[in-house]
Order: C-alpha cells, then sequence, then structure tokens
C-alpha cells in the first residue's frame, strides 16, 4: 500500500473518530435532581406528628413545570419513609391540596405563598419553596444558591408552628437557620 | 520453509567458498523481483556477510526485501528493515542514492503512523498511542531531528480524545475514571500546541460538563444527603473547569448548535439564569423552526408540543403562539 492510500485511510479514520469526539452535550437537568433529592432527604430527616405517621407519605408539588414532579415520581414513588409509602402528587391548584407531608411550592406559584400557609396553618405540611426571602412568607425550608450550587436554608420556628421536628443532621447541612 | 531457507544458506555458503560472492545481491535481486520474498531473504542476508556489504545498494535491497516480508506475525521485520536503509546511507559514501534512501526510510517509517491509525479505528487506543509516538520518534531520530508535527498532533490527540471519549459511555467508577483522565490529556496535548483550537476546547469542556452533570443525574436515589452535597460541589467544579474552554468554542464558532447548547447546559448546571437564559434563547431559536416542522409533521407529539410551549413562554416569548400550543397540549391532555 502506498503513502498516499494510507494518508487517504487517515483522513477517513480521524474524520470518523473526532465526529465520534464531537459528543452531544445535551443539557441534563441536575436542578430538579437536586431539589427532588433533597426534598427525599428531607422527608428522611423530619419527624411529623403523630397522626401523619399513617397511610401513604404524600410529597405534593404546586407548580407549572413537571421538572421536579416527573423528578420525584421516577425515583422516589414507591419509596418507603418508615412504614409509609411515597406517593407523588401534582396539584393543579392550591385548592386541590388537602393532606400532604411535603408541599413543594414551585417559583412560578410562588405568589400563593400567602394563601398557602393560611390554608395549611393547622395542617403539618412542611411548605419548600425556591424564592428568596420565602422563609419570612411562611415557608420551612427554602432552596437556595451556595454560590452557584444548590443548597437549602432552614427556619425552625416556622417548623415549630407545624409541629414538625427537623433532626440536627438537617440542620447542620443547611446553609442559614433561621430560629 | 525453515528448512528450504536452510537448504538454500547452505548451497550459498558452498557458492561463497567457490568465489561467487559478487552475485549474492544479484541473486536477491532476482528473487525479489519474482516475488519469492523468502529466497530474496535467504540471498540478501547472505551478501551482507561477505564483502557485498559495503555496497550500498545491497542494504537497500534488504530493506525492501524485509519491508515486503513483514507481516502481523513477524512485525520485526520492519526495524530490520529501517536499520538496513540506515545501513544503506551509511554505505552511501557518495551520497548518490541519499534521496532514494529518505524516500524508503519515510515509506516504512509510516507505517507506525499507519498502524496507530488502524489501531485507533479498532479502539485499541494505547497500542495506537504508543505507534504515534514510534512514529515520531523513528522520523525525528532518521530522518528529520526538527521536525515539526503540530498538525499531526493535533489531529491525532483530537481523534485519539473523541476514542476514549466513546469509550466513556460503557464505563463506570475507577474505569471512567481512568479513561476520563487519558481523554482530558488527549485534548491537552492538543490545547499544549494551540490553544484555541476548537475541537480540543469543545471536546474537554464536554467532557468535564458531562461528568458534572452525570454526578448529579446518574447518582442512586437514597445517596446520603452529606454524599450529595458533595457531589454538588465537585459537580460545580467540574462545570467550572468546562467553563472558560466552552466559552473559547463559542468565541471561535459562535453559530454552532452544539457550542451553544454546551454554554446553556454549564450556565444551566451553575444556577446562572442571566447567562443561561442567554444561550437558551440563542438555541430555542436556532430550533424553533425545527420543532414546528415536527409539529406539523406529528400533531399529536407531546414533546413537541411541550417544547413549543416552554419556547413561546419563557425564551422567544409569544402570548398567541404559547395559548395556541398550550391548548394543543391541554386536548391531548398535558
Amino acid at each position: 500500500m502506498n503513502k498516499k492510500l494510507y494518508i487517504g485511510l487517515l483522513a477517513l479514520v480521524l474524520m470518523s473518530a473526532t465526529d465520534r469526539a464531537t459528543m452531544q452535550s445535551q443539557i441534563k437537568d441536575t436542578r430538579s435532581v437536586a431539589k427532588a433529592m433533597f426534598i427525599y432527604s428531607f422527608a428522611t430527616l423530619i419527624d411529623w406528628p403523630e397522626d401523619y405517621r399513617k397511610g401513604s407519605f404524600i410529597i405534593g408539588v404546586l407548580g407549572t413545570s413537571n421538572d421536579v414532579y416527573d423528578e420525584l415520581s421516577v425515583k422516589y414513588s414507591g419509596k418507603a419513609i418508615g412504614s409509609q409509602e411515597i406517593v407523588v402528587k401534582k396539584f393543579a391548584a392550591r385548592t386541590d391540596i388537602d393532606k400532604a407531608h411535603i408541599l413543594f411550592l414551585a417559583s412560578d406559584k410562588s405568589d400563593q405563598i400567602t394563601a398557602l400557609t393560611t390554608q395549611l396553618k393547622a395542617k403539618s405540611t412542611l411548605i419548600v419553596t425556591e424564592k428568596e426571602g420565602y422563609l419570612t412568607k411562611g415557608a420551612v425550608i427554602n432552596f437556595v444558591l451556595d454560590g452557584s450550587k444548590q443548597s437549602f436554608e432552614i427556619s425552625k420556628s416556622n417548623a415549630k408552628k407545624y409541629n414538625l421536628v427537623i433532626a440536627s443532621k438537617l440542620t447542620g447541612l443547611a446553609l442559614k437557620v433561621t430560629e | 520453509m525453515k528448512v528450504i531457507k536452510h537448504i538454500l544458506f547452505v548451497v550459498l555458503i558452498a557458492s561463497c567458498n567457490a568465489g561467487l560472492t559478487q552475485d549474492l545481491t544479484s541473486k536477491a535481486h532476482a528473487m525479489f523481483q519474482a516475488k519469492n520474498y523468502d529466497s530474496a531473504q535467504v540471498w540478501i542476508d547472505s551478501a551482507i556477510v561477505t564483502k557485498e556489504k559495503y555496497n550500498s545498494q545491497t542494504w537497500q535491497l534488504r530493506g525492501l526485501i524485509y519491508r515486503k516480508l513483514e507481516t502481523p506475525q513477524t512485525p520485526q521485520y520492519r526495524e530490520v528493515a529501517i536499520a538496513s536503509f540506515v545501513e544503506a546511507r551509511k554505505t552511501d559514501t557518495t551520497g548518490i542514492y541519499k534521496e532514494k534512501i529518505n524516500e524508503y526510510l519515510t515509506n516504512t517509517i509510516i507505517r507506525y503512523y499507519n498502524d496507530a491509525v488502524t489501531l485507533l479505528g479498532e479502539g485499541k487506543y494505547t497500542e495506537s498511542e504508543r505507534a504515534y509516538v514510534t512514529y515520531k520518534e523513528k522520523y525525528r531520530a532518521l530522518l528529520v531531528i526538527n521536525e515539526n508535527f503540530d498538525a499531526r498532533d493535533i489531529e491525532y490527540f483530537n481523534a485519539l480524545g473523541g476514542g476514549y471519549t466513546k469509550q466513556l459511555s460503557q464505563l463506570t467508577g475507577k474505569d471512567y475514571d481512568i479513561v476520563f483522565s487519558l481523554a482530558i490529556n488527549s485534548l491537552r496535548k492538543v490545547l499544549e500546541i494551540d490553544s484555541m483550537n476548537y475541537l480540543a476546547n469543545l471536546n474537554t469542556a464536554v467532557l468535564y460538563y458531562n461528568k458534572g452533570a452525570d454526578l448529579i443525574v446518574n447518582q442512586a436515589p437514597d445517596t446520603p444527603i452529606e454524599v450529595f452535597i458533595e457531589n454538588l460541589a465537585t459537580s460545580e467544579q467540574l462545570f467550572l473547569q468546562a467553563l472558560p474552554m466552552m466559552k473559547k468554542a463559542f468565541a471561535i464558532n459562535p453559530e454552532s448548535v452544539e457550542v451553544i447548547e454546551g454554554m446553556a447546559g454549564i450556565y444551566f448546571g451553575l444556577n446562572d439564569d442571566e447567562n443561561w437564559m442567554i444561550y437558551q434563547t440563542m438555541l430555542d431559536k436556532i430550533n424553533l423552526p425545527i420543532l414546528l416542522e415536527n409539529h406539523s409533521k406529528d400533531p399529536t407529539n407531546k414533546e413537541t408540543l411541550k417544547q413549543l410551549v416552554r419556547i413561546y413562554s419563557s425564551t422567544v416569548k409569544d402570548e398567541a403562539q404559547y395559548l395556541l400550543y398550550k391548548s394543543k397540549l391541554d386536548q391531548l391532555g398535558g
């Protein structure tokens, strides 16, 4: 085989190899995965009152986007918190919410926080938000950024209002804890 | 075959003793022309232990014979061929064969390069790199000491990095980490030569991005929270390593969809909404006509409709279009 032919071969091989090298950098939804993972961890590190320790363990999502809901459904539906099986629900409207152990209020519905806290006043629902300053509006846990990575802050006083007991391990991992 | 060679060798020795040594190279040449390379080998190996060893043509012929004899089972013959051509050059005291011998050497040494390419195609990356390094070493040692390999290095190591990257999709754990490092190192060699090389910047950035994103996306659902938080920090570092390289790729080729997608992905991973929206908008503007065409072909495809709803409500805002596709999506049950 002569040199020219080999160089031709090289061009072909390199072309296909560099073709492969041009990897598809499809955007991966790291945010929803992180939020769903945190929400599941909250479920394992918080104690609910006695009357919430029976039946299904309900994680609700109120929001337009399905990303966090889908992630929770796919990865955590059917898993257990103690003896309770996790059921993930997506609520179309705030008024649909009856009983939930955790309610994730997505940012696109965050304007409902005041009405929601009023609605859930007598219940033991862990309200999780993703909007700056929302601990002051009644959320127990609020997703915030630590630099450019996902973190969370906790309001102990709001947790008390809902009769929720937060494990010290969880408060120790929070970016900020307000009393 | 060995027996035949042995008999021929005995005949040769007898011939030499009879004072016929001047004919050995000619006999080898005749066998070579008749494509009887085994016999040619015996004659030429006899020639080099006689006074014919002072003849450059004897060594040239030997190189050519051994080159013909090289097979995957006898790779050592390539080295014999190269050593013969080197000897041919030494014995060419007047330099009349210099050009020809160098051509022989070039065409023999390039076989290492060809090996590197073939092995690359076969996915034998370690062996491929070894062959490529040998090619360069031989070329510099025997042909042009100051040969500039930059262009070939860029082409080769980009391809090698791509090869390693292709392997990554099938690996996990330590194996993944090892091959990841090999891919990064290959691409780094390109960047050391040309820091603005488009492909090396893009692929290095994507490697870091994918590693960071996969660390989050692929972890077990019940990973302990403290481990998960550590992984988030590691991912952040990987995204930050990806960013400057993706920026360079964008500076070189701002219209590349994969670069725009890479920029959007990195900023999304870094929770930088402001910058993410810039690149996501670019990406959506490029993808919108394709999505609309897909929708016209398959109006019941929910994924296409979801994308259209997202785009018209976020990056390419259009209330009327948003409502149109939202109602279509709702009719299909969201």
